[in-house]
């Protein structure tokens, strides 16, 4: 296992890379001048701007800023916010992305795996459709939707603080709102796959030599039926922790997510590549930690072996 | 089953370990906090260019002269007095010894003479104010011929310019001509001093053989920002807050309110307002026109109004000829008829009482009556049989009633209109191709302008045209290099002269987004500049705005109207046309 | 994001499917409650939004999708006429006659979408299940590249990129609107897609009884019509039933940040975002946003009820597990 991700971690710099020029590319070619400003401005001050900022010619950018991204870990300035270095937003934001993200991703593993499997013992009956209604609306109205009627809902109530980040009941919302999409996945996930194991033979025999229900899901079925929602969690994950734009600009949160979005809409190139190549690195990092804890959860599966 | 049940309780406590490392737990309370409608752009003097930047600059920075809190006249701030010779040309400042920077220096007239000079070294948005000042225009031109190509050009001597620091507390700046508004100029914040010493860590050499350099911006970051404004900021939280403190250096420390300050950043609306309600800030400067007329019919009293020096217009191109992506077809909207009968087809009432709803002035002038100007005079249209010019506070009158003919500029008056454009070749709008309206998605009430536009003119004349929305950058590209056929745009003055408005269309203007080339109108801006008369100025400056809602290069929609939510114990913000707040008097009642 | 969920999915259904006959699908699709409770509301929705384009593009009818009034913005739903049903806008526009128009844009829209995506990751997968070696190797890794990329990027340089060229190409700035909308969104809906036609494809080739009719001498061209095809029918219906909901999403967030359906063309994502917009603890149009939410909600949770049902029936193993 170890030479696997060993292997598997040698790899990430050729793909970064790739990714990194395709980025850059596609940044490059979209209309739009970064340097633009409220009013019409003089063509030497944007010549100047572009000189300041080494972009002046793709390859005059593409020579200056990949040296100092490998050599120093310098992503450069921003061409939008020019106070501050891509390094230092992507460090104010990312603590606060991965905290929100990984609080949505404990809520939809563990409300949608208890639902999915409450859903699947009970298949058929009441229980089952409206679990999945209620999971299945999480993906059937635009997020935006959701978050503002839950913004709104913290605002009359005042039960929890209404946007902002500051205090820890501050998060609950938001990531109520971002754990709604993942958690509609693990909830049909599971209850498919706890649907598989309950059919299966050894199930049989094990309530035909007389163990409780209860113990035999929660006890055995559980495991393996958990392994497809692990094998998700590692993209849920990487989403839910380099943020969602929308959850972080209704609740006022100051993420990366919106970054993601704000960036491309600003044409600020530096921070673009920036925030793609830290997005890159969570989902090749979790992708493989997924593959990792797969394999130890389950000592059957060779990991190893080329997955077809 | 152990293995299993580790992993929900490994995320348990990266929830909890990351919520504490991302910064949770909050700072005390600020004397005065407020909300802005969203984060700071920059806070260098070179390339600043939105409001917001421009609210905090006079809380950490002063110049020769700055706003009085009450009356937002230019007074002497850095500067004790100023004489001017008799022709008007040559200032003479005499600086306040006892002004300091935030480190202690005392704030010379090298910092004004290094701020300025910088601007025409590298050339900022704002650096066009400066030509008033003798040999300054050449100068910046000399500086881009010579950094560009240093063989073929003379070394630029700063010493022709007229700014020079006569000594250490006396600068002494000549202009071309006489400029009345010199004194608002010196207060706004492009003419501020900065700290050359404390900006060196942060100087980057650019090229050796020529000496250009610039500076980095993070200079203007606390710890290393050094002011000489009331307040020091003291802290800096990206996309979170900023930090002012009182500071101790400043001259006038005993009439400064407050002890600190804080700015909340809030990049969504409603999440603004949902800050201001909880009272976690004092006073929401920049209310969403949509909320603000919900709050007026609820009949809040915080709710705090007052019209702004500024116009909401449409832009047409006058080229003879659509640009190349549209066909390069001859352009209709060259032909004044067309623009005049588009301009007298649109019921600004109708985009006042449903889109914006904040009681704005459907507008037929360019520049808005709203008092900053209360000398100017705006001249009858070409339906009015008036002869005299109207006054702002009668021009309030006439638009706040229902628009008729008489009064300044095109009368809303759909016969009019289509005699006009069937006059042009449109009889019906047969034959009118349908252009396109382009508008910018991030602004909340111009994709309902358009909409609105595009149903009038189809009911009214019979023309159609397409919308196309385009997100910031992309939209102001198109307008900047002249890529579009009608477009809705803005302005407001930066400072309260006339010519803040005028200054946009002369046909060497780079903000002249219609490339509107009229003789006449440039003639008249150019006379005024030299005329030392303030009464005549104004009087050839209200010609040259007459032109301008004449032949309408752009179509005037309303005034805007300045809302802004504080409560009443809040004191010394006072919703005011330029939006100018100077927090030195700014404090809470608790 | 979508894409890598449902991509995921597959890796659990792996499994071969066994052909059934194609009467015995038909029928049983029929006895899907699932399939006949989702595929009705459909359309149901989808004849309604269609059969009424006669209306609501007519500019003099009473139900035109642009018809201003001044006098009725914002005014809450009435009884009768049938156009205040659904209460007016900003503008004074009837809702309801705006969500019909908006449900023929939203569907057909996400209908496209899914439509690339297919024809896409079909392509793509089988020409990398097909191949094998060093091709496969190539497009299974340019797939991961692109998964890597954040898609949002991708949508709007898309659409940055080709709307222009687009309006010069048809002279007509909505329908080139259109076009670069559900071609940006299908171009990044189709990775999931590929990689499931790929693992089937696969999954077939390595069947005992593939070898055997290669032994006997069948042509590639018949194994691949009569054989390998008539397999992937299944999953790709599946998929294409679920890539619908999610491009009819995707529409409703480009909507919600300013890159997706040009005004004043509706769509029930840019309705939803208009009736977001107006949200506030002061007054709350509710009409606005609740209505055109509704549809979305009933038509994608009927999408998503379709495509569950279809997959339950092209996949004999979990039937039995139901049973």
């Amino acid at each position: 296992m170890l030479q696997m991700a060993l292997w598997r971690i040698a790899q990430f710099p050729l793909i970064l890379a790739v990714i990194y020029l395709l980025t850059f590319t596609l940044a490059w070619v979209a209309p739009g001048n970064p340097f633009a400003n409220e009013k019409n401005m003089d063509p030497t001050v944007i010549a100047n701007l572009e000189k300041r900022f080494h972009a002046r010619s793709a390859g005059e950018f593409l020579w200056h800023y990949p040296k100092n991204i490998v050599l120093h870990g310098d992503f450069g300035p921003s061409m939008q916010y020019r106070e501050w270095s891509v390094n230092d937003i992507i460090f104010a934001s990312l603590p606060v992305s991965v905290a929100l993200g990984i609080f949505a991703v404990a809520i939809a593993t563990f409300v949608g795996v208890g639902v999915g499997t409450l859903a699947a013992v009970k298949r058929g009956g009441f229980l089952d459709w409206t679990s999945l209604s209620i999971a299945l609306i999480g993906i059937s109205l635009p997020s935006f939707v959701t978050a503002a009627l839950l913004l709104m809902f913290a605002a009359k109530t005042k039960i929890v603080p209404a946007g902002g980040w500051g205090s820890v009941s501050s998060a609950i919302l938001p990531a109520i709102a971002l754990s709604l999409l993942p958690m509609a996945y693990i909830v049909r996930l599971t209850r498919v796959s706890m649907l598989d194991v309950l059919g299966s033979d050894f199930v049989r025999t094990a309530r035909a030599k007389g163990l409780s229900r209860s113990i035999v899901v929660w006890k055995h079925c559980l495991r393996n039926a958990f392994l497809p929602v692990l094998s998700y969690l590692g993209p849920a994950a990487a989403f839910a922790m380099t943020g969602s734009f929308v959850v972080e600009k209704v609740f006022n949160i100051p993420g990366l997510g919106q970054h993601f979005v704000n960036s491309v809409l600003n044409r600020d190139r530096t921070l673009i590549l920036g925030v793609v190549l830290v997005y890159s690195v969570f989902l090749l990092t979790f992708n493989l930690l997924v593959d990792i804890a797969y394999a130890w959860v389950d000592p059957r599966i060779d990991v190893t072996a080329r997955k077809e | 089953m152990l293995r299993i049940a580790s992993i929900p309780a490994v995320l348990v406590l990266l929830v909890i370990a990351s919520l504490y490392w991302s910064g949770m737990g909050g700072t005390q309370r600020a004397d005065f906090a407020f909300i802005n409608r969203g984060d700071i752009y920059t806070l260098d003097l070179n390339q600043m260019s939105y409001m917001q930047d421009f609210r905090l600059t006079y809380g950490i920075r002063e110049g020769l002269y700055a706003p009085d809190p009450e009356t937002l006249r230019p007074v002497p701030a850095g500067a004790m007095s100023s004489e001017t010779s008799p022709d008007g040309r040559v200032w003479t400042f005499h600086l306040r010894p006892q002004a300091k920077w935030s480190n202690g220096d005392p704030v010379t007239a090298h910092d004004y003479v290094f701020s300025w000079r910088r601007f025409l070294e590298e050339p900022g948005e704002y650096t066009y104010l400066f030509y008033y000042i003798k040999g300054a225009q050449a100068y910046e031109n000399a500086c881009t011929a010579y950094y560009a190509e240093p063989d073929k050009h003379p070394r630029p001597d700063f010493a022709s310019v007229g700014a020079q620091a006569v000594d250490s507390l006396t600068l002494r700046v000549t202009l071309n001509d006489p400029v009345p508004f010199f004194l608002e100029l010196l207060a706004f914040p492009p003419f501020y001093p900065r700290n050359e010493k404390s900006m060196e860590p942060f100087k980057v050499i650019q090229n050796e053989q020529t000496g250009q350099y610039a500076y980095r911006t993070e200079y203007t970051r606390p710890p290393d920002v050094v002011t000489n404004g009331p307040f020091n900021l003291v802290r800096w939280d990206y996309k979170r807050r900023l930090i002012l403190k009182k500071s101790d250096t400043y001259w006038d420390r005993a009439n400064v309110k407050s002890n600190s300050i804080e700015m909340v950043v809030s990049e969504n609306p409603l999440s603004q307002f949902l800050i201001y309600e909880t009272g976690e800030v004092d006073w929401q400067s920049d209310v969403p026109g949509d909320l603000g007329a919900e709050l007026r019919a609820k009949g809040r009293t915080d709710l705090r109004t007052s019209p702004a020096f500024g116009t909401a217009f449409l832009t047409f191109l006058c080229r003879p000829n659509l640009p190349d992506d549209l066909g390069g077809k001859p352009n209709p909207l060259a032909d004044i008829r067309v623009r005049q009968a588009l301009a007298m087809a649109i019921d600004k009432q109708v985009i006042v009482d449903t889109v914006t709803r904040m009681g704005e002035l459907p507008a037929r002038t360019y520049l808005p009556p709203d008092g900053t100007l209360p000398d100017f005079r705006f001249k009858p249209g070409p339906f009015d049989s008036r002869k005299e010019s109207y006054t702002d506070v009668e021009v309030r009158k006439l638009l706040s009633e229902k628009p008729t003919d008489a009064g300044p500029g095109l009368p809303y008056n759909v016969e009019r209109a289509r005699k006009l454009l069937a006059e042009a070749g449109y009889p019906d709008g047969k034959g009118f191709p349908p252009l396109p309206i382009v508008f910018n998605t991030d602004s909340p009430v111009r994709p309902k302008i358009v909409q609105v536009i595009k149903n009038q003119w189809k009911e009214k004349l019979g023309i159609t045209i397409d919308i196309q929305s385009l997100e910031g950058k992309a939209y102001k590209e198109r307008i900047s290099k002249k890529q579009y056929a009608i477009a809705p745009v803005a302005w407001y003055g930066d400072y309260p002269d006339m010519s803040t408005f005028t200054d946009k269309y002369l046909s060497t203007s780079l903000q002249n987004d219609s490339d509107w080339q009229n003789k006449t109108f440039d003639e008249l801006c150019y006379r005024a500049t030299k005329e030392a008369d303030p009464e005549k100025r104004v009087a050839l400056l209200s010609e040259a705005e007459h032109l301008i809602d004449t032949e309408v290069p752009i179509v005037p929609l309303y005034h805007y109207v300045n809302v802004s939510l504080s409560r009443d114990n809040v004191h010394g913000v006072r919703p005011n046309p330029r939006n100018v707040t100077i927090f030195k008097s700014v404090y809470v009642e608790k | 994001m979508t894409t890598a969920a449902t991509d995921t999915l597959s890796a659990t259904e792996g499994e071969i499917l066994r052909v059934a006959p194609r009467e015995d699908l038909f029928s049983r699709a029929m006895r899907s409650g699932r399939v006949v409770w989702g595929g009705g509301i459909i359309l149901v929705i989808a004849l309604a939004s269609v059969l009424t384009l006669f209306f609501t593009l007519n500019e003099s009818s009473a139900l035109y999708y642009d018809r201003q009034n001044a006098e009725l913005a914002r005014v809450a739903p009435k009884a009768w006429p049938p156009q205040a049903w659904y209460g007016y806008d900003n503008l004074g526009r009837s809702i309801f006659a705006r969500c019909l128009l908006g449900g023929t844009i939203s569907m057909g829209v996400g209908t496209a979408a899914a439509t690339i995506s297919v024809v896409l990751g079909v392509i793509v997968g089988l020409i990398a299940g097909y191949r094998g070696g060093w091709i496969d190797s190539v497009l299974m890794r340019s797939v991961d590249v692109l998964y890597g990329l954040p898609y949002i990027l991708l949508v709007i340089l898309f659409k940055i990129a080709f709307e222009r060229p687009l309006n010069e190409l048809f002279g007509n700035a909505q329908a080139a609107n259109l076009v670069v909308l559900f071609s940006a969104i299908g171009l990044v809906s189709w990775l999931t897609m590929a990689r499931v036609v790929r693992g089937q494809v696969l999954s077939i080739r390595s069947m005992p009884y593939i070898e055997a009719c290669r032994s006997m001498g069948l042509p590639q061209g018949r194994i691949f019509t009569r054989h390998v095809l008539p397999n992937l029918i299944g999953p790709i219906t599946v998929y294409a039933t679920l890539t619908v909901p999610s491009a009819i999403l995707q529409e409703s967030f480009l909507s919600f940040l300013g890159v997706g359906i040009n005004p004043p063309l509706p769509s029930w994502g840019s309705l939803a975002a208009e009736g977001v917009g107006q949200l506030s603890p002061i007054r709350f149009y509710w009409w606005m946003l609740i209505f055109p939410c509704m549809l979305l909600v009933v038509t994608l949770l009927s999408l998503n009820y379709m495509g569950d049902g279809l997959r339950d029936i092209f996949d004999p193993k979990r039937e039995a597990a139901k049973l």
